[in-house]
């Protein structure tokens, strides 16, 4: 029993520890007598007013003057933690969490439900036990947060609220996917690959911490709705669906784009999947699709480097391109054997963390089982390359104007 | 008034420091209204918050005397049941108690067994130590 202290509980947990003094523990009792109509309630309130010591609780008893039914609810600070019940007394043992004391401030309240049809008279009484409080002692927060959704796309914020009591004096959110932690009191949990996460807080005072997390995790889903992604578009040519983004018209100039940025993150490895119907390319023209870039500047400007595909006609079919515009030049990897008469195709690309390759694979199914052709390109640059941004649609450089009809759809996207 | 109940001598000269709790009191609860006989089950999956979780006590009353059958399971096994007119209550404290981490699953369910109406409540309460 060496380690059964004055609060009646084992001592057993890591922390950081505080000084108590010998002869500490002494018993504290408060009472009264209520009287309550019929059928009504009414309730007993202690409010700690010693800010030197710890109180803990032994016992509530209620008696009421004649044997009745009644009924017990105690809360602390304003949270039930026990009901019960009763008929002639009720004698309730409290000490069984250990969590379970007041401070300053605190305060115990005994409601009583009065069963009966008449008045009836109660005797109240409060049994416990308090100790000297010693310096560096009090409450640590209780850890708490709200979710704004349960489910959400990646790249797609959920408001995280923190409703800690006592507010905390510093917070610390793990989202569980190996990105950093934050520690503003409310935070966006933005989750770039598809899962399910318990975003975890842990919740700070000069007193310790305490750790919540909700039993309910946030399921984020794979696919990009190109509703969430921003836009600039001043004629008109790109329309952005729920599931789908139509171009109707390529530009003729880059100057034109729907993007989604990574909110200033970067990327170093991805995998994104989608599906693509065109027509046939005017003649001269050539537009981007799922390009990650670097920088909101134009193609061939991007200070660090880019890799996409790009549509281009030629002898009166499309071609298909995986380019990067890097800082030492342009790299091709092209596949001729498509049809632009609006059948849909269907893209992996796919760039793993620090590989020196980018890859493309170009199926003519959604289920990706029948593979038409696979691009790669390679350069050490790749090893380095890191996306703040994608183009889900942009017009290239050096374009003319053309007509086309495209839809792209279907957009999963993976960050690796 | 008031009185010893304990003897605290073995303990008070012990040592001159302990550690600090770490987890504040944490509870569940809910409050239901019933006009006819049902049974409901009430689900609550232990969340992954880096702690283990001792049940220390579950209690219950309602808006008159009614007995109130009460099972809860854990993980699909009853762990504790119990039909009382009165003082609805199990507290295992904490040297009895059950363990539970996430994804450790409670089930609390109860047998409403009268056409009269009346509202439930109960309420569950846990210690939460780090794991360590």
């Amino acid at each position: 029993m060496a380690n059964d202290y004055p609060d009646g509980f084992r001592r057993l947990l890591p922390g950081h520890t505080v000084d108590l003094t010998s002869g500490f523990a002494r018993p504290w009792y408060m009472g009264t007598t209520i009287n309550i109509a019929g059928s009504t309630y009414s309730t007993y309130t202690i409010t700690i007013t010693d800010p030197d010591s710890i109180y803990y609780i032994d016992v509530v008893n209620v008696s009421p003057q004649a044997f009745t039914d009644f009924g017990i609810r105690v809360f602390l600070s304003s949270v039930a933690y026990v009901a019960g019940g009763f008929a002639g007394y009720a004698q309730i043992p409290m000490r069984v969490n250990p969590s379970i004391f007041l401070l300053y401030g605190d305060t115990i309240e005994v409601e009583i439900s009065n069963y009966d049809d008449s008045l009836r008279q109660f005797l109240v009484n409060v049994h416990g036990t308090k100790i000297t409080k010693p310096a560096g002692f009090g409450r640590v927060p209780g850890a708490y947060f709200t979710a704004s959704s349960h489910v959400s796309d990646v790249l797609t914020g959920i408001l995280l609220t923190d409703g800690s009591v006592p507010t905390p004096t510093s917070w610390e959110w793990n989202f569980q996917d190996g990105q950093p932690k934050q520690t503003t009191q409310n935070v966006y949990a933005l989750y770039k690959t598809p899962g399910s996460y318990y975003p975890l807080l842990k919740a700070f005072n000069e007193y310790g911490y305490d750790t919540f997390a909700e039993q309910v995790p946030i399921v984020c889903n794979s696919e990009l709705y190109p509703i969430n992604w921003s836009e600039y578009d001043p004629f008109a040519n790109i329309t952005l669906g729920v599931n789908s983004v139509t171009i109707t018209a390529t530009p003729s100039n880059y100057g034109i784009y729907s993007y989604m940025d990574l909110l200033g993150r970067e990327s170093h490895a991805f995998m994104v999947t989608f599906a693509l119907q065109t027509t046939l390319m005017q003649a001269g023209s050539r537009h981007c699709f799922m390009k990650f870039g670097n920088s909101l500047s134009a193609e061939d400007a991007e200070s660090i480097g880019s890799v996409g595909i790009e549509l281009v006609e030629s002898g009166g079919h499309n071609i298909v391109l995986l380019r990067a515009t890097l800082p030492g030049g342009a790299l091709d990897d092209g596949y001729d054997g498509i049809v632009a008469d609006g059948t849909p195709l269907y893209f992996k690309l796919y760039h793993a963390s620090g590989a020196d390759t980018v890859s493309l694979n170009i199926y003519s199914d959604a289920a990706q089982t029948v593979l038409l052709a696979s691009l790669s390109l390679t350069s050490d640059t790749f090893k380095t390359l890191t996306y703040r941004y994608i183009y889900l649609t942009r017009g290239s450089g050096g374009a003319t104007t053309g007509q086309i009809t495209a839809v792209i759809s279907h957009v999963t996207y993976y960050y690796l | 008034m008031g009185f010893e109940k304990r003897d605290y001598s073995h303990a008070s000269v012990q040592g001159l420091s302990i550690p600090v709790i770490q987890s504040p009191a944490f509870q569940i609860w809910a409050q239901e209204s019933f006009t006819t006989p049902v049974a409901i089950t009430w689900e609550y999956t232990i969340p992954p918050n880096d702690q283990v979780w001792s049940i220390v006590n579950f209690s219950a009353d309602s808006s008159f005397i009614i007995a109130l059958p009460f099972t809860i399971e854990l993980n699909g096994t009853a762990i504790w049941s119990e039909i009382n007119n009165y003082s609805v209550r199990w507290t295992p404290g904490v040297p009895s108690s059950f363990k539970v981490v996430h994804p450790d699953k409670l089930e609390i369910t109860l047998l409403y067994m009268y056409a009269e109406p009346h509202s439930v409540y109960w309420e569950m309460d846990f210690w939460k130590e780090p794991v360590h």
